[in-house]
This record gives structure tokens, C-alpha cells and sequence, in this order.
């Protein structure tokens, strides 16, 4: 086993200070106004990027809050936003496995585990060798995680001050920049194929399913392009 | 609403987000990078994670939503094109794209 906070960390530390991190924070800055409105205070908006770092979840819970909804229904409601973070993670995990890494460096790593940091890895792991990517994803993931909790904690402050029509931009580069990443790196025509048809098949199912559209999505295309180009 | 409500509502968050990342790491143990498993949950991650692009741009939440959802699917399609334009510039397209929808949305929206 590699030593953990070592170049790769750094590496990882850096690349998260660029555009994936610029990205994220916009978001989470918004989010941070979004608490405000809510009726959460600076504590209460800090903690929840700090122990529940995943914003789709943390937006239903801001939601739910508004609308009185019982601690039930949150942590329902915040499970199934977040289910995606299961494939997400098991696709993850073998990528950055390595051999004689104690099972809880995974388990504490998985907390990193987003939108943002997997798709960066998932279309970057074959440029880091195999031994030095659990370094280099602590590094990206745990400064996308401080960096969200700091943006998080501004936006609440800065709620109302900023121009309406520029902060909506700004949260639209977050968007934008997953488009980016995962079109990007369309070569493989599973990818291409299962991409295209949750695209068709996700505003469809909102029309029926708005809560499952994007979890049933994901799997029906998912399984469809597999069962016709790998199997 | 009381500040305990919210600090119980902020620790069940915390819970509901971290089991799919717990029960995910577990999950790993049976998927090796080279298997027909790891290509079927990387086909269903990318689906996913389409699916949830889409819904932003199609049907989003929150400030977003106020927006016009032509410009928003307009200034997505541009910005593909910029992308391949730019061979693939990620960096430079984000911003492309995010200036692009900031002045459509300042000026025609």
C-alpha cells in the first residue's frame, strides 16, 4: 500500500481547485441561499454540507423543511434522491481499489462520493496508474467536500446581496459543466447508446414518476444498452 | 419549527445519504474492473447521471426553474457544438456556455 497523502493527494487536492470545484461551489453557494429562505441558520447550513455532502439530497430536506414535512418523509424522500449514489459508488470502488487498503479507508472515502468527483475520475482513471488513484480521489474529493461546505456557508451570508439574474447564471455553470464532462468522453458506444436514451427516456418518466424519473431512467438505459452491446 | 426539528432533519439527511455510499462499498466487494458487472453498473451510472442532466435542464428545481427552459436547452445544444469545436475544451465551453445563458437570460427572459 501506497503512502496515502502523498503527490497523487496533491494532485487530486489541485485538480478539484479548478473548474470541478468552481463548478461545485457555485452550486453550493446557491444552496447556501437556498437554507437561508428555508429557515435554517449559519450552524445548521454548515453542518448539513458537512455531514450530508450530496446537494440534490440537501435541497429535499431544505424542501421538505418548508413544507413542514415529518422527519419520515425526509429521510425517505432524501434516500430516494439519493439512491443513485449506490451505482455510482459500486462503479467507483473497483477503480480505485487497492490491494492491502484496509476496508474502512473505502468506507470513509465513500462520504466524498458525488456527481462531481465520480464523474472526474470516471472519465480520468486511466491517466493515474492503478496503485495511486485512492490518493489522488481522497485529494479531489475531500477538497470538493471543503470547498462546497465553505461555499455553502458564503452563500448563506451573501443571500439577497448578489443581482438575482447573474446568481442564476452562476448556479447554471454546475449543469453545464456535467454536460461538458460526460460529452466529452462519449467514445465507447454503450456510453453513447445508454446516454441518448435516458436523455429520451428521463423527461418522459417525469411526466408519470416525477420522484423516480431520473433512478428509473438511469436503470432502464442502463440495462437496455448493456443487454445489446456487452452481452 | 424548532432548531432541534431542523438538527434531527440535518442528521437524517446525513443518514439517508451516506447508506446508498455504505451499502455501495459493500456492494464493490463482488464487481472487479474488468467483469461484465462493473460495464453493467458503469451503463446504469451513466444513465443515471444523463437522467438527472436532462431533469436539470428540462425540469429543474429551485432558482432554475424561473428560467426558460428554451434557453436553456438552447444554450446546452451551443454549447456542444463549442465543445467540439474547441476540441473538447471542457473548461472553455463550461464558461462559454454559462456567459451565453447569462446574457440570453439578462436580455431575453
Amino acid at each position: 500500500m501506497n503512502k496515502t497523502f502523498d503527490n497523487n493527494f496533491k494532485d487530486g487536492c489541485f485538480t478539484a481547485l479548478g473548474i470541478p470545484g468552481i463548478s461545485l461551489a457555485a452550486s453550493f453557494f446557491a444552496l447556501g441561499a437556498l437554507f437561508k429562505n428555508s429557515g435554517l441558520n449559519a450552524a445548521q447550513s454548515f453542518l448539513s454540507t458537512l455531514i450530508g455532502f450530496a446537494l440534490p439530497g440537501q435541497v429535499v430536506m431544505a424542501e421538505t423543511l418548508i413544507v413542514n414535512g415529518t422527519l419520515l418523509n425526509i429521510l425517505i424522500a432524501v434516500f430516494l434522491t439519493n439512491a443513485r449514489l449506490y451505482p455510482m459508488t459500486v462503479n467507483l470502488v473497483p477503480v480505485i481499489r487497492q490491494k492491502n487498503r484496509p476496508r474502512w479507508h473505502y468506507y470513509f472515502l465513500a462520504h466524498f462520493i458525488a456527481v462531481t468527483s465520480w464523474v472526474y475520475m470516471l472519465t480520468n482513471y486511466e491517466k493515474i496508474t492503478k496503485e495511486n488513484r485512492f490518493s489522488f480521489f481522497l485529494g479531489l474529493g475531500s477538497t470538493l467536500w471543503i470547498l462546497s461546505t465553505i461555499a455553502t456557508v458564503i452563500g448563506f451570508y451573501t443571500a439577497g446581496i448578489i443581482n438575482k439574474k447573474i446568481f442564476v447564471a452562476v448556479i447554471f455553470l454546475n449543469p453545464i459543466y456535467f454536460m461538458c464532462m460526460i460529452v466529452s468522453v462519449l467514445n465507447k458506444i454503450h456510453i453513447i447508446a445508454t446516454v441518448f436514451l435516458s436523455i429520451i427516456l428521463a423527461p418522459i418518466l417525469f411526466l408519470f414518476t416525477p420522484d423516480w424519473s431520473v433512478l428509473l431512467a438511469g436503470i432502464i438505459s442502463g440495462i437496455i444498452s448493456y443487454y445489446f452491446f456487452i452481452r | 419549527m424548532s432548531e432541534t426539528y431542523i438538527y434531527f432533519a440535518i442528521l437524517l439527511t446525513a443518514v439517508a445519504t451516506y447508506l446508498p455510499r455504505f451499502l455501495g462499498v459493500f456492494s464493490s466487494d463482488f464487481v472487479n474492473e474488468e467483469g461484465k458487472l462493473f460495464k453493467l453498473v458503469s451503463c446504469i451510472s451513466y444513465g443515471i447521471l444523463a437522467a438527472l442532466i436532462a431533469r436539470i435542464f428540462i425540469h429543474p428545481v429551485g432558482a432554475l426553474e424561473q428560467t426558460s427552459t428554451f434557453i436553456r436547452i438552447f444554450v446546452a445544444g451551443i454549447t456542444i457544438v463549442v465543445l467540439f469545436i474547441s476540441k473538447k475544451n471542457v473548461l472553455l465551453s463550461s464558461f462559454f456556455g454559462v456567459i451565453l445563458f447569462g446574457i440570453l437570460n439578462f436580455y431575453i427572459h
